[in-house]
Protein backbone atom coordinates (compact mmCIF):
# COMPACT_ATOMS: atom_id res chain seq x y z
CA UNK A 1 0.00 0.00 0.00
CA UNK A 2 2.68 2.08 0.63
CA UNK A 3 4.43 1.09 -2.47
CA UNK A 4 1.64 2.37 -4.30
CA UNK A 5 1.13 5.77 -2.56
CA UNK A 6 4.28 6.77 -3.18
CA UNK A 7 4.74 6.33 -6.83
CA UNK A 8 1.34 7.94 -7.03
CA UNK A 9 2.82 10.84 -4.55
CA UNK A 10 5.92 10.99 -6.69
CA UNK A 11 4.08 10.92 -9.81
CA UNK A 12 2.06 13.86 -8.78
CA UNK A 13 4.83 15.47 -7.36
CA UNK A 14 6.97 15.60 -10.98
CA UNK A 15 3.94 16.13 -13.18
CA UNK A 16 2.71 18.93 -10.66
CA UNK A 17 6.23 20.55 -10.48
CA UNK A 18 6.85 20.33 -14.10
CA UNK A 19 3.14 21.69 -14.90
CA UNK A 20 3.09 24.69 -12.97
CA UNK A 21 6.47 25.68 -13.53
CA UNK A 22 5.60 25.75 -17.32
CA UNK A 23 2.75 28.38 -16.75
CA UNK A 24 5.15 30.63 -14.39
CA UNK A 25 7.94 30.33 -17.07
CA UNK A 26 5.13 31.00 -19.64
CA UNK A 27 3.70 34.15 -17.16
CA UNK A 28 8.10 35.19 -17.22
CA UNK A 29 8.27 34.71 -21.00
CA UNK A 30 5.33 36.74 -22.41
CA UNK A 31 6.11 39.80 -19.54
CA UNK A 32 10.11 39.38 -21.17
CA UNK A 33 8.68 40.22 -24.65
CA UNK A 34 6.44 42.66 -23.85
CA UNK A 35 8.81 44.70 -22.00
CA UNK A 36 11.39 43.90 -24.79
CA UNK A 37 8.44 45.62 -27.04
CA UNK A 38 7.70 48.31 -24.59
CA UNK A 39 11.77 49.03 -24.64
CA UNK A 40 11.97 48.81 -28.30
CA UNK A 41 9.59 51.36 -28.85
CA UNK A 42 10.42 53.48 -26.18
CA UNK A 43 14.15 53.85 -27.34
CA UNK A 44 12.66 54.57 -30.91
CA UNK A 45 10.10 57.51 -30.14
CA UNK A 46 13.20 58.52 -27.39
CA UNK A 47 15.59 58.68 -30.20
CA UNK A 48 13.64 60.49 -32.81
CA UNK A 49 12.48 63.07 -30.54
CA UNK A 50 15.95 63.71 -29.23
CA UNK A 51 18.16 64.38 -32.58
CA UNK A 52 14.76 66.39 -33.72
CA UNK A 53 15.38 68.30 -30.35
CA UNK A 54 18.76 68.55 -31.02
CA UNK A 55 18.35 69.82 -34.78
CA UNK A 56 15.76 72.51 -33.50
CA UNK A 57 18.25 73.58 -30.85
CA UNK A 58 21.18 73.79 -33.63
CA UNK A 59 18.54 75.81 -35.92
CA UNK A 60 18.06 78.09 -32.67
CA UNK A 61 21.85 78.58 -31.66
CA UNK A 62 22.29 79.32 -35.34
CA UNK A 63 19.69 82.04 -35.03
CA UNK A 64 21.31 83.54 -31.93
CA UNK A 65 24.47 83.81 -33.87
CA UNK A 66 23.10 85.84 -36.17
CA UNK A 67 20.99 87.85 -33.75
CA UNK A 68 24.69 88.61 -31.63
CA UNK A 69 26.38 89.34 -35.19
CA UNK A 70 23.93 92.67 -36.24
CA UNK A 71 23.20 93.71 -32.49
CA UNK A 72 25.29 95.04 -29.85
CA UNK A 73 24.93 92.59 -26.71
CA UNK A 74 26.08 93.36 -23.14
CA UNK A 75 29.08 91.22 -21.94
CA UNK A 76 27.00 89.46 -19.30
CA UNK A 77 24.45 89.08 -21.80
CA UNK A 78 27.17 87.26 -24.13
CA UNK A 79 28.48 85.43 -21.31
CA UNK A 80 25.23 83.91 -20.34
CA UNK A 81 24.40 83.00 -24.13
CA UNK A 82 27.50 81.43 -24.06
CA UNK A 83 27.14 79.67 -20.71
CA UNK A 84 23.85 78.59 -22.03
CA UNK A 85 25.19 77.03 -25.18
CA UNK A 86 27.90 75.07 -22.69
CA UNK A 87 25.14 73.51 -20.59
CA UNK A 88 22.90 72.46 -23.67
CA UNK A 89 26.09 70.92 -24.68
CA UNK A 90 26.50 68.99 -21.59
CA UNK A 91 22.92 67.49 -21.93
CA UNK A 92 22.96 66.51 -25.29
CA UNK A 93 26.32 64.50 -24.49
CA UNK A 94 24.53 62.87 -21.12
CA UNK A 95 21.54 62.32 -23.65
CA UNK A 96 23.79 60.50 -25.82
CA UNK A 97 25.19 58.60 -23.10
CA UNK A 98 21.85 57.64 -21.25
CA UNK A 99 20.19 56.77 -24.73
CA UNK A 100 22.69 53.53 -24.97
CA UNK A 101 20.82 51.94 -22.39
CA UNK A 102 18.24 50.04 -24.97
CA UNK A 103 21.57 48.17 -25.94
CA UNK A 104 22.39 46.68 -22.60
CA UNK A 105 19.00 45.90 -21.81
CA UNK A 106 17.84 44.19 -24.80
CA UNK A 107 21.27 41.62 -24.41
CA UNK A 108 20.15 41.31 -21.20
CA UNK A 109 16.87 40.34 -21.91
CA UNK A 110 17.85 37.55 -24.20
CA UNK A 111 20.07 36.07 -21.82
CA UNK A 112 17.11 35.92 -19.54
CA UNK A 113 15.05 34.50 -22.01
CA UNK A 114 17.51 32.01 -22.48
CA UNK A 115 17.93 30.98 -19.06
CA UNK A 116 14.45 30.61 -19.21
CA UNK A 117 13.88 28.51 -21.98
CA UNK A 118 16.93 25.99 -20.26
CA UNK A 119 15.10 25.94 -17.32
CA UNK A 120 12.08 25.21 -19.04
CA UNK A 121 13.67 21.98 -20.50
CA UNK A 122 14.98 20.77 -17.58
CA UNK A 123 11.54 20.77 -15.87
CA UNK A 124 10.00 19.28 -18.64
CA UNK A 125 12.45 16.47 -18.25
CA UNK A 126 11.45 16.35 -14.51
CA UNK A 127 7.87 15.91 -15.36
CA UNK A 128 8.26 13.50 -18.28
CA UNK A 129 10.36 11.35 -16.06
CA UNK A 130 7.40 11.38 -13.39
CA UNK A 131 5.04 10.07 -16.62
CA UNK A 132 7.28 7.26 -16.63
CA UNK A 133 5.34 5.68 -12.90
CA UNK A 134 2.27 3.60 -12.68
CA UNK A 135 -0.08 3.84 -9.86
CA UNK A 136 0.81 0.08 -9.14
CA UNK A 137 4.70 0.62 -9.31
CA UNK A 138 6.78 -0.48 -6.01
CA UNK A 139 9.45 1.48 -4.29
CA UNK A 140 12.10 0.45 -6.46
CA UNK A 141 10.07 1.86 -9.79
CA UNK A 142 9.67 4.78 -7.97
CA UNK A 143 13.60 4.67 -6.38
CA UNK A 144 14.64 4.23 -10.09
CA UNK A 145 12.50 7.16 -11.45
CA UNK A 146 14.04 9.56 -8.51
CA UNK A 147 17.07 8.37 -9.79
CA UNK A 148 16.21 8.76 -13.73
CA UNK A 149 15.42 12.74 -12.64
CA UNK A 150 18.73 13.35 -10.62
CA UNK A 151 20.71 12.04 -13.13
CA UNK A 152 18.82 14.48 -15.69
CA UNK A 153 18.99 17.52 -13.27
CA UNK A 154 22.93 16.74 -13.14
CA UNK A 155 23.18 16.38 -16.98
CA UNK A 156 21.35 19.41 -17.59
CA UNK A 157 23.14 21.39 -14.84
CA UNK A 158 25.89 22.28 -18.13
CA UNK A 159 22.90 23.96 -19.42
CA UNK A 160 23.31 27.14 -17.29
CA UNK A 161 26.68 27.28 -18.58
CA UNK A 162 25.64 27.07 -22.17
CA UNK A 163 23.79 30.17 -22.15
CA UNK A 164 25.78 33.08 -24.15
CA UNK A 165 28.14 34.87 -21.05
CA UNK A 166 27.42 37.56 -19.37
CA UNK A 167 28.29 40.69 -21.79
CA UNK A 168 26.96 42.99 -20.01
CA UNK A 169 28.28 44.09 -16.58
CA UNK A 170 27.38 47.49 -16.32
CA UNK A 171 24.94 48.43 -13.36
CA UNK A 172 25.08 52.28 -13.92
CA UNK A 173 24.69 54.24 -17.31
CA UNK A 174 28.15 55.93 -16.72
CA UNK A 175 30.44 56.15 -19.79
CA UNK A 176 32.87 53.27 -20.22
CA UNK A 177 36.62 52.95 -20.29
CA UNK A 178 38.34 54.33 -23.53
CA UNK A 179 41.98 52.43 -24.32
CA UNK A 180 44.18 52.92 -27.31
CA UNK A 181 46.42 49.47 -27.82
CA UNK B 1 37.01 65.92 -47.72
CA UNK B 2 35.38 63.94 -45.01
CA UNK B 3 37.02 60.93 -43.41
CA UNK B 4 34.83 57.51 -43.68
CA UNK B 5 33.46 55.34 -40.35
CA UNK B 6 32.28 52.18 -40.89
CA UNK B 7 30.06 51.64 -37.77
CA UNK B 8 29.33 48.49 -36.93
CA UNK B 9 26.26 47.42 -34.12
CA UNK B 10 23.13 44.96 -34.11
CA UNK B 11 21.46 47.56 -32.35
CA UNK B 12 19.57 50.28 -34.29
CA UNK B 13 19.76 52.92 -31.31
CA UNK B 14 23.16 52.44 -30.59
CA UNK B 15 23.89 52.83 -34.53
CA UNK B 16 21.88 56.42 -34.08
CA UNK B 17 24.08 57.50 -30.82
CA UNK B 18 27.31 56.67 -32.96
CA UNK B 19 25.86 58.10 -36.33
CA UNK B 20 24.60 61.70 -34.40
CA UNK B 21 27.52 61.92 -32.07
CA UNK B 22 30.01 61.21 -35.47
CA UNK B 23 28.20 63.15 -38.08
CA UNK B 24 28.14 66.01 -35.80
CA UNK B 25 31.81 66.24 -35.68
CA UNK B 26 31.73 66.17 -39.44
CA UNK B 27 32.66 62.50 -39.96
CA UNK B 28 30.54 60.69 -43.27
CA UNK B 29 29.70 57.40 -41.07
CA UNK B 30 28.00 54.02 -43.17
CA UNK B 31 26.12 51.76 -40.65
CA UNK B 32 26.50 48.05 -40.87
CA UNK B 33 23.91 46.14 -38.87
CA UNK B 34 26.27 42.82 -37.89
CA UNK B 35 29.71 41.59 -38.86
CA UNK B 36 28.71 40.16 -41.90
CA UNK B 37 27.21 43.06 -43.33
CA UNK B 38 30.31 44.90 -41.61
CA UNK B 39 32.47 43.06 -43.97
CA UNK B 40 30.11 43.24 -47.24
CA UNK B 41 30.62 46.64 -47.14
CA UNK B 42 34.25 47.22 -46.07
CA UNK B 43 34.75 44.91 -48.89
CA UNK B 44 33.36 47.41 -51.45
CA UNK B 45 34.41 50.60 -49.93
CA UNK B 46 37.78 51.22 -47.69
CA UNK B 47 36.97 53.35 -44.77
CA UNK B 48 39.34 55.02 -43.00
CA UNK B 49 37.85 53.65 -39.59
CA UNK B 50 36.10 50.79 -38.76
CA UNK B 51 34.33 50.62 -35.30
CA UNK B 52 32.73 47.72 -34.43
CA UNK B 53 30.12 46.15 -31.51
CA UNK B 54 31.97 42.35 -30.46
CA UNK B 55 28.56 40.56 -29.63
CA UNK B 56 26.08 40.05 -32.72
CA UNK B 57 24.36 37.79 -34.89
CA UNK B 58 25.92 36.06 -37.93
CA UNK B 59 29.49 37.20 -37.43
CA UNK B 60 31.07 39.07 -33.79
CA UNK B 61 33.15 41.87 -33.55
CA UNK B 62 36.60 39.96 -33.26
CA UNK B 63 35.33 37.49 -36.55
CA UNK B 64 35.16 40.56 -38.41
CA UNK B 65 38.44 42.20 -37.28
CA UNK B 66 40.21 38.69 -38.14
CA UNK B 67 38.77 38.90 -41.67
CA UNK B 68 39.41 42.47 -41.86
CA UNK B 69 42.72 41.90 -41.38
CA UNK B 70 43.30 39.44 -43.89
CA UNK B 71 42.46 41.76 -46.30
CA UNK B 72 45.17 43.38 -47.64
CA UNK B 73 43.31 46.90 -48.11
CA UNK B 74 42.46 46.87 -44.22
CA UNK B 75 45.86 45.70 -42.57
CA UNK B 76 46.77 49.73 -41.98
CA UNK B 77 43.20 50.83 -41.02
CA UNK B 78 42.65 51.66 -37.58
CA UNK B 79 39.33 49.58 -35.67
CA UNK B 80 38.05 50.19 -32.75
CA UNK B 81 35.99 47.89 -30.65
CA UNK B 82 32.89 49.52 -29.21
CA UNK B 83 31.32 47.01 -26.87
CA UNK B 84 29.80 46.12 -23.07
CA UNK B 85 32.00 43.78 -22.69
CA UNK B 86 34.86 45.12 -20.49
CA UNK B 87 37.27 42.20 -19.62
CA UNK B 88 40.84 42.14 -19.70
CA UNK B 89 40.20 38.36 -21.31
CA UNK B 90 38.48 40.49 -23.92
CA UNK B 91 40.47 43.31 -24.62
CA UNK B 92 43.75 41.29 -24.96
CA UNK B 93 41.75 38.81 -27.92
CA UNK B 94 40.77 41.79 -29.43
CA UNK B 95 44.35 43.39 -29.08
CA UNK B 96 45.73 39.97 -30.65
CA UNK B 97 42.89 40.20 -33.26
CA UNK B 98 44.26 43.21 -34.91
CA UNK B 99 41.97 45.79 -33.18
CA UNK B 100 43.60 49.04 -32.18
CA UNK B 101 41.42 49.98 -29.25
CA UNK B 102 38.90 48.72 -27.06
CA UNK B 103 36.23 51.66 -25.96
CA UNK B 104 33.42 50.22 -23.67
CA UNK B 105 29.47 51.26 -23.45
CA UNK B 106 28.07 53.39 -23.28
CA UNK B 107 30.08 56.09 -25.27
CA UNK B 108 30.30 59.29 -23.75
CA UNK B 109 30.31 61.35 -27.32
CA UNK B 110 33.17 63.51 -27.10
CA UNK B 111 35.33 60.86 -25.86
CA UNK B 112 34.01 59.19 -28.71
CA UNK B 113 35.44 61.93 -30.82
CA UNK B 114 38.11 62.53 -29.19
CA UNK B 115 39.30 58.91 -29.42
CA UNK B 116 38.55 59.19 -33.17
CA UNK B 117 40.30 62.28 -33.80
CA UNK B 118 43.42 60.94 -32.03
CA UNK B 119 43.45 57.89 -34.36
CA UNK B 120 42.47 59.23 -38.07
CA UNK B 121 42.63 63.11 -37.38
Amino acid sequence: MQSHNLAIELRHLLGALSLQSDRHLSEVETDLQQTGTLLSEAIEKLGSSFIGMHAAMVAQQALICSLEESMTLSPQLKEALAQLQADSNAQVNAGVTALQFHDMTAQLLGRIASHVASLRDVLEGVGASGLALAGNDDDDCALAVLGSANRLLHEKSTLVDGVAPKAVAQTHLQSGDVELF
Amino acid sequence: MAKTILAVDDSGSLRQMVVFSLRAAGYQVTEAVDGQDGLEQASAQVFDLVLTDQNMPRMDGLTLIRSLRALPTYQRVPILMLTTESSDEMKSRGKSAGANGWLVKPFDPQRLIDVVKKVIG
